[in-house]
Order: structure tokens, then C-alpha cells, then sequence
């Protein structure tokens, strides 16, 4: 469900979030623990709004055959492209950053129905030169998420 | 919520194992789930022969998300206001991650009991590899 920046928590994808991190808290998968628990449904985990990233059409980090893909085969970016600077653009590792630092701070916590839709905060940039030379480029990106509507499932 | 809030002590800490051997497979669950493809994370030929690196290695979040198991299982996720992490190293499939978590300050504002934790992931050689903090809050 793609719709300008709107998605809703699936309950299964919570379901593989904790699988994928090995939590087996019953809160992130038994709705009758939960409610018993006094929560009205199942919740997230912790960082798992990260997963946010699925819904965004132009997420870069997820392989669309018609764009540059770090590490494309040499044969294939030939075929994409013509130009050899593009070529060796596709086949090179460049094009993603290094991941820094990460925080969050809660608001709310996050339920399996809810209707989250998220805004970009104004992204900063800053450069510096690296211990060891060279120049290193950091940018701040800033995302708000706001629950717009929750739905019993 | 395993911590009684209002009994803990300036400096006392709380460690447990996140992960044990840290398998490619896992990487590859959490790339599934996460969204992030970037083949650094999953494709042994890429991240070996075209970036360079001895392995594919675990995405950042990755880390971030096992380190916040250990403060979610000890505090609950509601009580949870704030938590920040800094990639200090890379973790590595076969890695055995292990989080502290330190009782840094308790404040008391209008009722509320602020408690601000320390946190830090080594692996099994003593590196650390997630450092951060949390702000856990309860009514």
C-alpha cells in the first residue's frame, strides 16, 4: 500500500521483524497476550519503522531493473547503457554512503493496523576533512512519523 | 517490564547476549524485512571482490535492532523515549554480540521518573561495535 507516503503496519511483517532479530517477545505476535497484557493489539518492535523504507517508491537500496544497482554484471549495465561512464557507474561500488548514527525518539507506540505516513524533515549537510585525509561528507536526514488512523484488524 | 524503575541504582548494569554466531541467513531475513538490498550486506562476491571488504558484514540497523531487544525485554517498549546509536564498528556474520546496558542518571520531574541508560554492544573480541543511550520514562 503506497499511497503519498501513507503505509499500514501489517502484522506479519512485525511477525518477520522479530523473527529476523531473533525476539521471540509474544507482544510483537499474539494478539490475546497483547490485549491481555492491556495493549489493543500487537505492537512493534523498537526500530522497526525502519522498515518504513519498503513503501518508498524511490528507495534507492532496493534493485529496480531499470536503474543503476551497485555491482551490476558488466554485461548487463551494457546492455541498461550505452555511455561507458554509466557502465562503470552501475559496476562500481559507488552510490551508497556509510551509515553513521542513528536515533529515535517515541511518541506513541506503534500498532499491527495503524496508518503511518511519514514526512522529511529538512535534511542538513556538513563536510570535514578525515583523520587520515581526504574529505567526508555527512547529511542529517530528518523523518517524522505520524499515525494517522488506527484500524482494528 | 522485567526492571522495577523505581529500585535501580546509579551504575548498575545489565548485560545479555543479542546474538550468538551471527549467521549470513539472519542478514539476509533482516535485509528481506527491512527493505535494504544493498548487496554489501548479502552478496559475498560484491562486497568481497568489487567493495573490498574481507565479508559480507550485518547492516548497521541490524545491530541497532538487536542491541534494543536488550533494553525493550529489560524496560518494555512503551516506557521507551528515546534511543540513539552510533556504528562504532562493523559486525561481521559469525559475530557473537553481546549488550550492557548502564543506569547513567534518574531524574524525577512532575512524578515522572526519567532514567537515562547507557549502552554499549561489544562483539567477542571485546570491540565495540553499537554505542549509545536511551531515555526510559515511567508514570
Amino acid at each position: 500500500m503506497i499511497i503519498n507516503n501513507k503505509f499500514q503496519i501489517d502484522a506479519s511483517q512485525i511477525l518477520f521483524f522479530a523473527r529476523s532479530i531473533d525476539d521471540n517477545n509474544p507482544l510483537y505476535v499474539d494478539v490475546e497476550y497483547a490485549k491481555k497484557k492491556g495493549y489493543k493489539n500487537i505492537i512493534a518492535p523498537l526500530t522497526f519503522i525502519e522498515t518504513h523504507q519498503q513503501f518508498d517508491p524511490n528507495y534507492k537500496l532496493r534493485p529496480n531493473p531499470d536503474k543503476q544497482w551497485p555491482g551490476t554484471p558488466r554485461k548487463k549495465a551494457e546492455k541498461i547503457s550505452s555511455n561507458e561512464k554509466n557502465v562503470k557507474k552501475m559496476s562500481s561500488r559507488k552510490g551508497t554512503g556509510l551509515h553513521a548514527e542513528q536515533h529515535y525518539e517515541y511518541h506513541s507506540l506503534i500498532y499491527a493496523g495503524d496508518i503511518i505516513r511519514w514526512e522529511k524533515g529538512e535534511n542538513k549537510s556538513w563536510q570535514r576533512e578525515g583523520k587520515k585525509g581526504g574529505k567526508l561528507i555527512f547529511t542529517e536526514n530528518i523523518i517524522h512519523f505520524i499515525i494517522k488512523k488506527m484500524y482494528l484488524l | 517490564m522485567n526492571i522495577d524503575i523505581n529500585n535501580i541504582q546509579i551504575g548498575q548494569s545489565f548485560s545479555q547476549v543479542v546474538v550468538e554466531n551471527l549467521s549470513r541467513t539472519q542478514i539476509v531475513q533482516y535485509a528481506g524485512v527491512s527493505g535494504d538490498f544493498n548487496p554489501l550486506h548479502t552478496d559475498e562476491l560484491f562486497a568481497t571482490e568489487i567493495a573490498g571488504y574481507p565479508s559480507t558484514f550485518a547492516h548497521g540497523m541490524l545491530g541497532m535492532a538487536l542491541t534494543g531487544k536488550a533494553i525493550s525485554s529489560l524496560f518494555g517498549s512503551v516506557n521507551i523515549k528515546k534511543y540513539g546509536v552510533r556504528f562504532q564498528n562493523i559486525i561481521f556474520p559469525g559475530d557473537t554480540l553481546t549488550t550492557t546496558l548502564v543506569i547513567d542518571s534518574v531524574e524525577t520531574i512532575e512524578n515522572k521518573k526519567f532514567v537515562k541508560i547507557n549502552i554499549h554492544t561489544l562483539n567477542q573480541n571485546e570491540k565495540i561495535v553499537i554505542k549509545g543511550n536511551a531515555i526510559i520514562v515511567n508514570f
